[in-house]
């Protein structure tokens, strides 16, 4: 019955998605992946499926009662609706959470459970490029990838380690099977380079299928490498800046670091470190690959969509507490670099500009405060811009010694929000 | 007594003398930490060998992960409040006090990994026999414990002086609030 299942539903697959072909480079086919997993799957009772569905379904009961998770029916629907777009077969079988965290990433359980982070949502510049990295995580989940994993450890030698790992942290103090469990929850999710290519193609083809301009997918893996060598850039420089103190600040100097970062930098950039998939394959030839097949199915078809629009509409409510989120980590480059990609918005402006004030308040290089001050000055013209930002340019005006200026501003920022949770403060500011 | 006897005491007495330790805070104890004193109404303990900066004490009443209270004597200038392998931002002494409360915002956000991190009710207050500051926040972890917070502290001859108490929403913060106030309204700095 299951198998007739899976026949039916890849052939209904197999039969909307286009033509296999080669891709540059060789191994993977492209539009030849079909579904391993029918729609409605559940595991037999007596099999071992069924044991890691048991300990994936005790995270999603923790999931269904997370504070990290946000339950704004808008946001969700929307996302929702990407999902069943890329798998309409699927649609009822995948359950999305939104986890309030400002690192990249999503993640799919074999029993169904994603998890989409808010700092996915704040990167994603469309709608194609989220279908990019949804599809993807559905790839994993349709191509049984964990499953897999788990059998796989488990005919090895590896199981024994991993046994050995978990008796050892129960002897911290932690249920036995507990961490027996949850080790091979966290193992079975370390995904090997075939199976990320893989996830990677399958995902592809459902973008084309839903419609998305495949070219999204490799524009996804251009920003984090950006975004992952301008935070590799400040952090150097910070670094440099930390160590030589502000009396070593020419002109020469500054050249000098900048020529330095930029050669430590071209190393980092070949590979994403911590910041994603870290066992994914090397994230250029990634890059290379999708969009090799991306240029490939754009010659042969038209038509796509990338949800640009759509995409601002529905996320521009949530913006502001996913970029704060962001800047709370103070990795100053990558929030800047992030900022940058937004000034374009038009409905970001004043935000975008409220932001880098705040960024460069807090980074507090030299030069910052005046570019901070002007930005407070540019942001507070906006009329989309929170009340914070008064209180920002009071901050700035505070320092530089104008109290009229700065008292002036505090008034307007408690104006515009009477019950500001440091009115008190402010007020002693002013007074 | 061999050879691997000896090695296995050694090894003991090393991990001991290196290992998280406890001693008794009584009331009325005066407590010096750097230039800091402050004296406890009540009875605490005092965590030693813990991952916190060498200006930092360490009280708790119920335990650790249930309350603590953090004393920074005296951060300066490009230091972090917190010990950590991440990167945390730094004190500097030109910030305002709304500007200290980021720092403590950020430190936890960036050390316990949640965005999860409240604050509110900033206003001036004594502290030390100078104008200081307080306010309050609320943070959740990553294991979901909801937990209120209580800052008050100053900036004092160029370095911040800062006290912190976090406990358990349920029950704990409300019982040992009062307690840490009186604590922290007998705080003098040398000057």
């Amino acid at each position: 019955m299951m198998r007739k299942m899976l026949m039916a539903a890849g052939l209904s697959l197999a039969a909307l998605w286009p033509c296999s072909d080669v891709v540059a480079g060789g191994r993977l086919h492209y539009g030849d992946l079909r579904p391993e997993v029918p729609p409605g799957f559940k595991p037999l009772r007596n099999n071992d499926e069924a044991g890691l569905w048991m300990a994936v379904d005790r995270q999603e009961e923790q999931l269904e009662y997370s504070q990290f998770v946000l339950r704004q029916p808008d946001l969700n629907a929307y996302v929702k609706s990407i999902v069943c777009r890329l798998a309409p077969d699927y649609c009822s079988d995948i359950r999305v959470y939104i986890v309030r965290t400002p690192h990249f990433n999503a993640t799919m359980r074999p029993n169904g459970v994603m998890e989409v982070w808010t700092g996915l949502l704040l990167r994603m510049q469309n709608e194609a490029q989220l279908a990019a990295v949804l599809g993807h995580e559905i790839g994993h989940y349709l191509r049984r990838h964990s499953i897999k994993n788990w059998r796989n450890m488990r005919n090895t030698s590896d199981f024994m380690a991993f046994l050995t790992l978990g008796i050892v942290a129960a002897g911290g103090g932690y249920d036995t099977a507990e961490s027996i469990n949850l080790l091979a929850v966290a193992s079975m999710f370390k995904f090997g380079r075939d199976q990320e290519a893989e996830a990677d193609m399958f995902g592809l083809q459902m973008m084309v299928h839903a419609g998305y301009d495949p070219r999204e997918a490799a524009n996804v893996w251009q920003y984090m490498l950006s975004e992952s060598e301008a935070a590799c850039l400040s952090a150097y420089k910070d670094r440099k800046l930390a160590k030589k103190g502000r009396r070593a600040l020419t002109k020469g100097y500054l050249a000098k670091i900048d020529k330095a970062a930029a050669k430590h930098c071209s190393k980092h950039s070949r590979s994403l470190g911590d910041v994603l998939f870290a066992t994914h394959p090397p994230s250029e030839d990634r890059e290379k690959t999708l969009r090799d097949t991306a240029d490939w199915i754009v010659s042969k078809e038209s038509g796509f969509t990338t949800g640009e629009k759509q995409y601002f509409q529905e996320l521009r409510p949530y913006l502001p507490m996913f970029m704060q989120d962001q800047l709370r980590l103070r990795d100053y480059g990558r929030a800047e670099f992030m900022l940058r990609h937004l000034e374009e918005e038009p409905v970001w402006k004043g935000y975008g500009r409220y932001f880098m004030a705040e960024l460069l308040r807090q980074r507090a290089r030299e030069g910052d405060s005046q570019k901070a001050l002007a930005l407070y000055e540019e942001a507070v013209k906006s009329p989309d811009v929170p009340a914070a930002a008064w209180r920002g340019l009071g901050f700035m005006q505070l320092k530089a010694g104008h109290a009229g200026a700065a008292k002036k501003a505090f008034s307007t920022y408690l104006q515009l929000d009477p019950d500001a949770a440091d009115k008190a403060m402010i007020e002693f500011y002013v007074r | 007594m061999n050879r691997r006897t000896v090695f296995a005491l050694l090894s003991l007495s090393f991990v001991s003398a290196c290992g998280p330790s406890f001693s008794m805070l009584s009331s009325g104890t005066t407590l010096h930490d750097k230039d800091l004193t402050v004296v406890p109404v009540s009875d605490w303990n005092q965590g030693k060998g813990l991952p916190y900066q060498k200006n930092t004490v360490m009280l708790t009443a119920n335990g650790l992960g249930v309350d603590e209270v953090l004393i920074f004597a005296g951060v300066k200038d490009g230091e972090t409040l917190l010990k950590s392998a991440k990167k945390l931002p730094t004190y500097r002494k030109d910030m305002l006090p709304n500007e200290v409360m980021e720092l403590v915002r950020a430190s936890y956000v960036i050390q316990y990994d949640t965005p999860i991190v409240n604050v509110s009710n900033l206003q001036p207050t004594e502290f030390a026999g100078t104008q200081g500051f307080q306010f309050d926040y609320a943070f959740t972890s990553k294991d979901e414990v909801k937990r209120h917070g209580r800052a008050i502290g100053g900036e004092i001859n160029g370095k911040l002086y800062l006290m912190l108490l976090d406990a358990a929403a349920t029950y704990y913060y409300d019982e040992l609030l009062p307690k840490f106030e009186q604590m922290a309204k007998s705080a003098r700095v040398k000057t």
